[in-house]
Formats: C-alpha cells, sequence, structure tokens
C-alpha cells in the first residue's frame, strides 16, 4: 500500500520548484501542457470550459503546439482524438455531464478499439433535473464503459494523475483510454498550492511511452480500427480487454516508483489508506470528500474511536484486492457516494465495497451515505455522523443499509 | 486555520478576490484554497467564495459555515443582516459599506468599512470593489501584507491594470474605517 501523496505536511518538492496558486481546471492544463500532446479537441461545458480557456491561453502565448480543434460538439471531440491517437499521435479532450453523454458511442469505440486517449471528466451531475452542479453521477453512467478511471482528491494529484494517465494509456501492456476525473467546483473551481514540475521531469517519467510502441495507423501499414465483429472474436476481443484492465489495476504501484524517481515524490497507489490499520472501522469514498473525512477521522481518533480512511484513486479497474486487505478486520464499513444507482437505490461505490466484502470472513454490516448531490456541501458534520453511524454498526446497532445525509 | 467568506454578486469580482487572497497568503508561506459557489454563470447573481489559510495544508472540501472574516464586495449584500450567518463571536466585517450601514443585529469584533466603491470607480473607472476591500482586509485583520497582495495582483493583471489596482489596494489599506467591538456597536446604534 503507497503511503499518503497528497499530505506533505509543508513538504518541499525535491525539485525544488515552488508552488503555485492554481485551480483543478488550471492545474489540469498544466499536466496536459507537459506531456505534449500533439491534438487537443473539445467542446466547452460547466465547469470544464476554464480548462480549454487555459490550454487555448497556452496556445496563444506560443507554449502549446498542439493542433486545436474547435469542434461542433462533443461527440466530434473525441473522435478527432481518437482519429490522432491512432495515427500515433497523443491527443487530449475533457467533458463533464451532458457532453460525456453526447460522446457515449465515442466513449465506446475508443474503450473497444483500445484507443490510449487521455479525457477527464469534471464531475458534474446528470440531468434531470437539469442543474450544473457537483456530482459524480456523470462518471458513474460511463463506469462500465471499458476506460481506466482515476479519480483526485486535490489540485496536485490532478496535475500529476494526467501525467500518470498518459504513462498507464500508452503502455503496450496496457493500451486502454483513461479518465483523469475530479469534482465540479469543490475541485475544478478550488485555488490551492499545485507544485509544477519541470518539463525536464515529466519527458523523464514519460520517457517508456515516447516511441508509442503499438499498432498505429498509416499508408505504409495499412489496417483497420473498428471493424464488424462477429462471435468468437468477439469474446477475444472482451477477454483480452479484461485481462488489459487487470494489468493496468497492477500498474500503478511500479508507476509510482517512476514517478518517485523522476519528479521527487510519490504519486500512490490505487487505493490511499488514511490511519487504516489499526481502525476498528472504515470509511471508503472517493474525490474531495475524502479531505474532510480525514479531518473528521482525527477529530475521532482524538475521542477514543479508531476511525480509518480508504481513498479510492482507481475506481476502474477497481482495486478490489487493497479493499479488501483493508476491510479484513474490521467491523464495519461506511461508503459515502455522491451519486446514486436507480434499481440499487445505493450508492455505486458502496455496490462495489459490499461486493468485496462478500469475501469477508465474518461478514461485517456496509453502510451506504449519499450525500453532496448537486453541489450541495459534504458538510463535516454530515461526514462525522455518517462516520459514527458505521462505528456504531459495528458495535452491533442496528439500521437502514442507506441513509441520505443530510435528508434524514 | 482561518476561514473566510467572500458575498458579492455576479461580474464584481468575489471569485478573484478569494484567489487574489490566496495567491497572496501563498507568498507569505501560508497554505490557502479558495473556491466559489455559484451556479450558472450570470452578473448581478448572488455568489460566494471561501478561503481557507492555515500553516499546513488545507483538507476540508466544504463550504465556510462560521467564518473568522466575511468580506462583502456589494453595498445592498452588505446591509442584509443574513449576509453574516455564522460569523464568529468577535469576527471581523470588511464590507463596502458606510459604518452606519451595518447591520445592528449582527455582533461583529471588528468591522473595517471601506469605501470601495469610491475608490475603484477613481482608480479603476468601474465598480469593481473588490481590491480595495482587500486593502480595507489587510488593514484590518493583519492577516496579509498590502505588499503580497500587490504582488499578488501581478497574477491576475498587467499595465496599467496592475497600476490601478495597486492603487486601489493601498488606497483600500489608507481610507478604511475600523472600528473595534465598544465602538462599533456605538457606531451601528
Amino acid at each position: 500500500m503507497a503511503a499518503p501523496a497528497y499530505l506533505p505536511q509543508g513538504a518541499q518538492p525535491a525539485d525544488g520548484l515552488a508552488p503555485r496558486l492554481l485551480d483543478g481546471n488550471k492545474a489540469a492544463a498544466y499536466g496536459v501542457l507537459l506531456c505534449r500532446p500533439d491534438l487537443i479537441a473539445a467542446y466547452p461545458i460547466t465547469p470544464q470550459t476554464p480548462l480549454l480557456e487555459q490550454l487555448y491561453k497556452f496556445k496563444a502565448d506560443g507554449r502549446l503546439t498542439a493542433e486545436t480543434v474547435e469542434v461542433e460538439g462533443e461527440n466530434s471531440a473525441l473522435s478527432a482524438a481518437l482519429g490522432v491517437t491512432v495515427a500515433g499521435g497523443r491527443a487530449f479532450t475533457a467533458t463533464s455531464s451532458m457532453g460525456l453523454t453526447f460522446m457515449y458511442d465515442a466513449y465506446l469505440f475508443a474503450s473497444g478499439t483500445r484507443v490510449p486517449v487521455v479525457m477527464v471528466i469534471a464531475m458534474r451531475e446528470q440531468t434531470a433535473p437539469t442543474t450544473v452542479s457537483c456530482g459524480q453521477q456523470d462518471l458513474m453512467m460511463v463506469k462500465e464503459g471499458g476506460w481506466v478511471q482515476l479519480v483526485c482528491e486535490s489540485c496536485q494529484e490532478i496535475l500529476d494523475s494526467i501525467l500518470v494517465a498518459y504513462r498507464l494509456a500508452e503502455d503496450p501492456q496496457v493500451q486502454l483510454p483513461v479518465n483523469v476525473c475530479y469534482e465540479g467546483y469543490y475541485l475544478s473551481h478550488l485555488s490551492e498550492p499545485v507544485t509544477v514540475p519541470a518539463q525536464e521531469a515529466v519527458d523523464r517519467f514519460l520517457l517508456p511511452v515516447r516511441d508509442k510502441r503499438r499498432p498505429v495507423l498509416g499508408t505504409e501499414h495499412p489496417m483497420t480500427f473498428g471493424t464488424y465483429v462477429v462471435g468468437e472474436l468477439y469474446a477475444e476481443y472482451r477477454y483480452k480487454h479484461c485481462q488489459a484492465m487487470e494489468r493496468a489495476g497492477g500498474m500503478l504501484d511500479a508507476i509510482d516508483g517512476e514517478f518517485r524517481a523522476a519528479l521527487g515524490r510519490p504519486y500512490g497507489g490505487a487505493v490511499e489508506a488514511y490511519r487504516a490499520e489499526d481502525a476498528e472501522f472504515l470509511m471508503v469514498t472517493m474525490g474531495s470528500a475524502a479531505g474532510t473525512l480525514k479531518v473528521v477521522v482525527d477529530e475521532l481518533r482524538k475521542e477514543g474511536i479508531a476511525a480509518g480512511l480508504a481513498r479510492v484513486r482507481m475506481f476502474r479497474p477497481l482495486p478490489a484486492r487493497e479493499l479488501l486487505g483493508l476491510m479484513r478486520g474490521k467491523r464495519a464499513v461506511g461508503v459515502v457516494d455522491r451519486s446514486v444507482s436507480f434499481g440499487w437505490n445505493r450508492g455505486h461505490l458502496f455496490i462495489d465495497v459490499k461486493a468485496v466484502a462478500q469475501d469477508l470472513e465474518p461478514r461485517i454490516p456496509v453502510v451506504s451515505f449519499i450525500g453532496g448531490l448537486a453541489g450541495t456541501d459534504l458538510r463535516r458534520d454530515l461526514l462525522a455522523g455518517a462516520a459514527r453511524t458505521t462505528w456504531e454498526r459495528g458495535r452491533g446497532r442496528a439500521g437502514a443499509e442507506v441513509i441520505w445525509l443530510g435528508l434524514e | 486555520m482561518k476561514e473566510i467568506r467572500f458575498h458579492g454578486r455576479g461580474g464584481q469580482g468575489v471569485v478573484t478576490a478569494a484567489e487574489l487572497l490566496a495567491a497572496a497568503l501563498l507568498r507569505q508561506g501560508q497554505f490557502a484554497a479558495a473556491f466559489p459557489m455559484f451556479g450558472f454563470e450570470r452578473r448581478g447573481a448572488p455568489v460566494s467564495a471561501f478561503l481557507r489559510f492555515d500553516a499546513e495544508p488545507i483538507r476540508e472540501r466544504t463550504q465556510v459555515y462560521t467564518p473568522d472574516c466575511c468580506v462583502v464586495i456589494d453595498p445592498a449584500i452588505a446591509r442584509m443582516a443574513d449576509t453574516y450567518q455564522g460569523l464568529k463571536p468577535g469576527g471581523v466585517v470588511v464590507a463596502n459599506i458606510g459604518a452606519a450601514a451595518m447591520p445592528a443585529a449582527v455582533a461583529v469584533g471588528v468591522l473595517a468599512a471601506v469605501p470601495a466603491t469610491a475608490i475603484a470607480a477613481a482608480e479603476l473607472g468601474r465598480p469593481a470593489a473588490n481590491t480595495a476591500v482587500l486593502g480595507g482586509l489587510a488593514r484590518a485583520t493583519g492577516w496579509i501584507s498590502v505588499g503580497a497582495l500587490q504582488e499578488a495582483l501581478a497574477d491576475y493583471f498587467t499595465g496599467v491594470a496592475l497600476a490601478a489596482n495597486r492603487r486601489a489596494v493601498q488606497r483600500g489599506h489608507d481610507e478604511t474605517v475600523v472600528i473595534r467591538a465598544e465602538e462599533a456597536t456605538h457606531a451601528v446604534s
């Protein structure tokens, strides 16, 4: 298990660069700039728009050499990025909410055809009712789409995850598209200190994928992408896709070592464990609420309540082995979701965690907490309440499996 | 950790004020995190922004409910008592109003009344009162220096606008009327 990467506690970056104030969108733009993409094709949508504005500013200033295409919609944005990527280039796009919905067929084409493109999802609620506020529902609509999905807690992690995303996507052992996901407003518009690494350090980190050792579309070696396939060959595609997902999951720890060597600090693994080892019960979440939950865990510890936190950083493929290891020996698990699965009527991450918890002996209570929808605040008191409820469940108190924070 | 809540309207530079202050705090060696909360972007709609700073990294990703300080850029919003909900006892208000316009119901520890609209009109030629108000914050709290604010302005403005905003910060600092607890009670009664 990797050490917590984003709690430097005053630590200075090894490369000596001073942190600067960047919001999540700008941090993402710096990450993209440093990866030297060949193409940026995107369509603006709240809350992702400032990311594009920053990229176009880089372009206007002559710092970004990528070709930029102003497409007429998200479907074309991702399709253009796919075209450049299969031709051997490095492409970037970003979207949110209904924009993601609008590119759905291209989204599935990207993963099914194993195109290693990188796309930001500035996470937002999904219509209807109509809103532009924060939520994780848009990501959940595509969690089965075959992409690798990384979910961030801080602006530094957003920048770093863009670098990791290209390293992972373009690795010949993986060759899958990667989403870097962060919540609208709570991260996209959160300004905090971010260290922008030196270009040489990023070049060094991306050296293993510099030569793009993958099938590349060109006139000298004609080939077909996305052909009509039936029967066993189709099953083989799926089988190999799943194997690639497995490898992607296993590679994050190795990439962490490379990241540390090139950039002087850890990136972290698939799950960040915070005071989890000696915890009586475990809270699980992903995204911005993890920061607040760390404060809650510290407060409960002061009261003598042994709380712990597991923050899922890689949502797909799900780090089941790591989660199982962290849950073993705990009395209860509480999962905080900023999304709802209709029909299950639980949070999406909860469903995953509960499935993993089936392998625990003895069984322990797993509670679903739904909150923070449409930009409502996952306040400290709400999260502390969720943690206390989970603690009580571990001590035998009965109660509902799903609790809507702030509604009940 | 100190928590500051900013109030104003879309187009008044509320979000920029919070970011500017965070950038200035960073220059003073503090950790700071700021974010705005608004829906569809439109001028004139109420906008809030939240800022935390500390010697340690900021981990909370929530809005601010019990601010140490409220910074109010819009005079009409500054006159409403609800604006100051949750203000800590003895808390600081930095507002773009005359001291007499401060709602009597609010228990303010330190009131900084900044003639920010007049300063902005004179220096910037438009009612962007956000930078003058930050000058008033520097004066009333000492949490940030005018120098650090003026340095941070270079991240957001260039040329004539940078010079004008630097003057606005300095004048905000110099022309703010600061009233401490007992006097404040007297002034608004």
